[in-house]
């Protein structure tokens, strides 16, 4: 066993930390940035595929959550094409939720919101046991957090069937794990900004790195990311099954909802300012946290698994 | 990136978890009962060379990774959390720091007959009033010609009355106005050497937690481990390689008090159906794996990088604050699930429930954890 990145790992990673600081430090993500990144990210000599998006994903998203999510929207989206035999032309998503139906007769209906949506020229629609190339139409999805990632419910209809039960599984798995390395990346933001509120305030002549309260409160975020962090990189690795890609996304969402909250108390009231990095990265979890069906889906996914016998109520 | 296990480390998870369904599981409830320390089961489980499994070959142990040992810690804690941390205790906190620091007479006197299976060993550092602040420590070792004479008393000792042998941590001098700790090794049939209670306690009822007392017991200096001074390094590393094994001990009792609330939500019906159809139950249930998953991948991780010669200290402690906590929340959970029959010693679940209980408490607790985290997070934000 070892569960430590091994060199090529290693370097994946840091390439993806200068990529994301170089591309996205800066103002919101264009679609050709996304466009690059995504094509980067999904392929690396000696990476195994789902686990170097994870680790670029979350570099990208520590730096800029937004990029970070529509850069792993686009890349799953990749991902799952390719694993189908089809092309990467252009810019796609994976879409579904919402009032989306697709199954052998067809696809039809409106996703939930999907990073990078308003970018994508082609959706890929994943269904229960099926998955499709769609046709479809992108609408601002309008809600508060990821600005600038392009975020948008897709209206699907005519398309093609690319693949089965087999395909959908992977795809549900690869949309959780881009999602979980976005929700780690956050947890990292946090801890970033805890970490520049403590200097901030040693500067002025404070020592809040001596309060036991911020010291544990740093504990607590790094220790919640590091759970969420190796969760997504087992399922990544080894276990892309429905099960194992859910637990890591309801660890990461919860570990980043809480560390952005714990990074605010460190910070004080001036994590509030409006337009700031505290108050932005807020945002951003609460909204990770309530994509794709929120914590509620995926542990409904997980009880399934471990109650296959008892239906639900 | 390589999450499947070699083939030693199945192996041995199959065996010690073979072992623990059919010896000890059964029982684990009489003897916990009783507050009986199972002797029999031990002398099998030291056949079966789990007393050291990180010692090498040459010194009667098992020649496993730590890997592999903390699997085995995963798998008795599953099913009874007394049995594992007496063999927690013995191989981390003795078998390993005295493999470690010992010399080669050492390894043979107080090693050998220990990792190969004839005695438990016992770590003596906790006192009545120095526990988490281990600079407290009052038992001294004072210098009287070649030897050593240790006075003192020393709490919490885990298999204290039924070791062989005990690693004991004293002040031996002085060093720039601060106490100097030392290590020695000390037989427990040894004169000087009284065990003075037995702990009630409230959980791991079937281990036998003793306040061990020392009274002008005269220790040649072959006694003494690693060089005079020694003491809290040794301390300290012994405990780094210990909190992986905790935080696997935490796992296993998680997933045993799993896996008792998972049978109950398909055995017990309410309202028309089994109850493991309501919703609510079910996503604990979900939340409750995915807990234990993130806990097992967290020792893991800190178990490798010790096994190749990396420091982990802060993922030892990342592993052991996560399991402990999560192993609290998932006993309490199971029992809210088997409703008023969690509250009752019929079922395993309640025993889960108090045994989970200690795992934040000892070998550091989950405040000193967090501190430990705490300080590696500030000290990597200023390249420290
Ligand atoms: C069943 C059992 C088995 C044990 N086995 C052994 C054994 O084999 N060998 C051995 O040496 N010891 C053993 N121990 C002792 C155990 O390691 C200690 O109980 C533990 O380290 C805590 O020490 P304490 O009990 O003195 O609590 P204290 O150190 O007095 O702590 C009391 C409370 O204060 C908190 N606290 C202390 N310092 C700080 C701080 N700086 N900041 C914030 N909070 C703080 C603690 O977290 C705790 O909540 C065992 C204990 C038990 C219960």
């Amino acid at each position: 066993m070892n569960p430590l990145l091994n060199e090529d790992e290693q370097a994946a990673r840091a390439a993806a930390r200068t990529m994301a600081a170089e591309a996205f430090s800066v103002g919101a993500a264009t679609p050709e940035a996304i466009g690059a990144a995504a094509a980067s990210v999904t392929a690396a000599d000696g990476v195994q595929s789902n686990l170097h998006m994870t680790l670029a994903v979350e570099e990208i998203a520590r730096v800029a959550p937004a990029a970070g999510a529509a850069v792993g929207s686009v890349a799953a989206a990749a991902l799952v094409l390719r694993e189908a035999g089809q092309e990467p032309n252009g810019l796609a998503v994976c879409v579904g939720g919402g009032s989306v139906s697709a199954d052998e007769s067809g696809v039809a209906g409106t996703s939930e919101p999907v990073p990078a949506a308003q970018y994508a020229d082609r959706f890929i629609v994943i269904g229960d046991d099926a998955v499709w190339m769609a046709a479809g139409a992108a609408t601002s999805a309008d809600l508060d957090g990821l600005a600038g990632s392009g975020l948008a419910r897709v209206e699907v209809s005519s398309g093609e069937q690319i693949g089965g039960a087999d395909l959908a599984q992977l795809g549900r798995a690869v949309l959780r794990l881009q999602q979980s390395a976005v929700a780690v990346g956050i947890s990292a933001a946090a801890q970033d900004a805890a970490l520049t509120a403590i200097a901030d305030a040693k500067e002025s002549g404070g020592a809040p790195d001596r309060s036991q309260a911020v010291q544990w409160a740093l504990a607590d975020i790094a220790t919640e990311a590091e759970a969420a962090r190796v969760a997504t990189w087992h399922s990544a690795c080894a276990d892309t099954t429905d099960q194992g890609s859910a637990m890591a996304l309801v660890l990461a969402t919860d570990a980043a909802a809480k560390a952005v909250r714990l990074a605010a108390k460190i910070g004080g009231v001036e994590s509030a300012a409006a337009g700031g990095r505290m108050a932005e990265l807020q945002r951003d979890a609460k909204l990770v946290e309530l994509l794709g069906g929120g914590a509620a889906a995926q542990l409904g996914t997980i009880a399934d698994a471990l109650l296959p016998d008892v239906p639900r109520a | 990136m390589d999450w499947k296990l070699t083939a030693d480390q199945s192996m041995i998870r199959e065996m010690v978890r073979e072992f623990a369904d059919a010896e000890i599981a059964p029982h684990a409830a009489e003897w916990d009962r009783r507050k009986e320390f199972p002797s029999a089961t031990f002398e099998q489980l030291g056949e079966l060379g789990l007393f050291g499994m990180v010692v090498p070959e040459e010194w009667g142990g098992a020649g496993l990774d730590g890997t592999a040992y903390c699997l085995a810690l995963e798998e008795l804690g599953r099913v009874d959390a007394s049995t594992c941390v007496a063999i927690s205790v013995t191989n981390s906190v003795y078998c390993a720091p005295v493999n470690k620091f010992g010399t080669d007479a050492q390894k043979d006197r107080w090693l050998r007959p220990c990792a190969s299976g004839q005695w438990l060993g016992a770590f003596c550092l906790s006192e009545p009033d120095a526990g988490s602040d281990a600079a407290g420590l009052t038992t001294r070792a004072e210098r009287r010609g070649d030897d050593y004479v240790l006075n003192g008393s020393k709490a919490w000792i885990t298999s204290g009355e039924v070791c062989g042998a005990m690693l004991v941590f004293a002040v031996s001098g002085e060093v720039a106005g601060k106490p100097e700790f030392s290590a020695f090794i000390v037989p427990r049939e040894h004169d000087g050497v009284a065990i003075i209670h037995r702990e009630e306690k409230m959980g791991l009822r079937s281990s036998c937690t003793n306040q061990v007392g020392f009274e002008d017991c005269v220790l040649s200096s072959d006694h003494l481990l690693g060089n005079e001074g020694d003491g809290l390094k040794i301390a300290l590393d012994s405990l780094d390689g210990g909190r992986a094994g905790i935080a696997a001990q935490s796992v296993g009792i998680a997933q045993g008090a799993f896996d008792v609330a998972h049978s109950y939500l398909q055995e017990r019906d309410a309202f028309g159906g089994p109850i493991g159809r309501f919703e609510g139950l079910r996503h604990e249930l979900g939340r409750m794996a995915a807990e234990i998953r993130a806990g097992r991948l967290l020792y893991l991780r800190a178990a490798t990088l010790r096994d190749r010669g990396l420091r982990n200290t802060r993922q030892a402690a990342i592993a052991k604050l996560h399991a402990s906590e999560a192993s609290n929340r998932i006993a309490y959970q199971a029992v809210q699930m088997h409703g008023g029959y969690g509250y009752v010693t019929d079922y395993d679940v309640e025993r889960f429930y108090r045994d989970a209980r200690v795992t934040t408490i000892y070998e550091g607790t989950s405040e000193i954890q967090r501190l430990v985290i705490a300080r590696a997070v500030l000290q990597s934000a200023t390249g420290a």
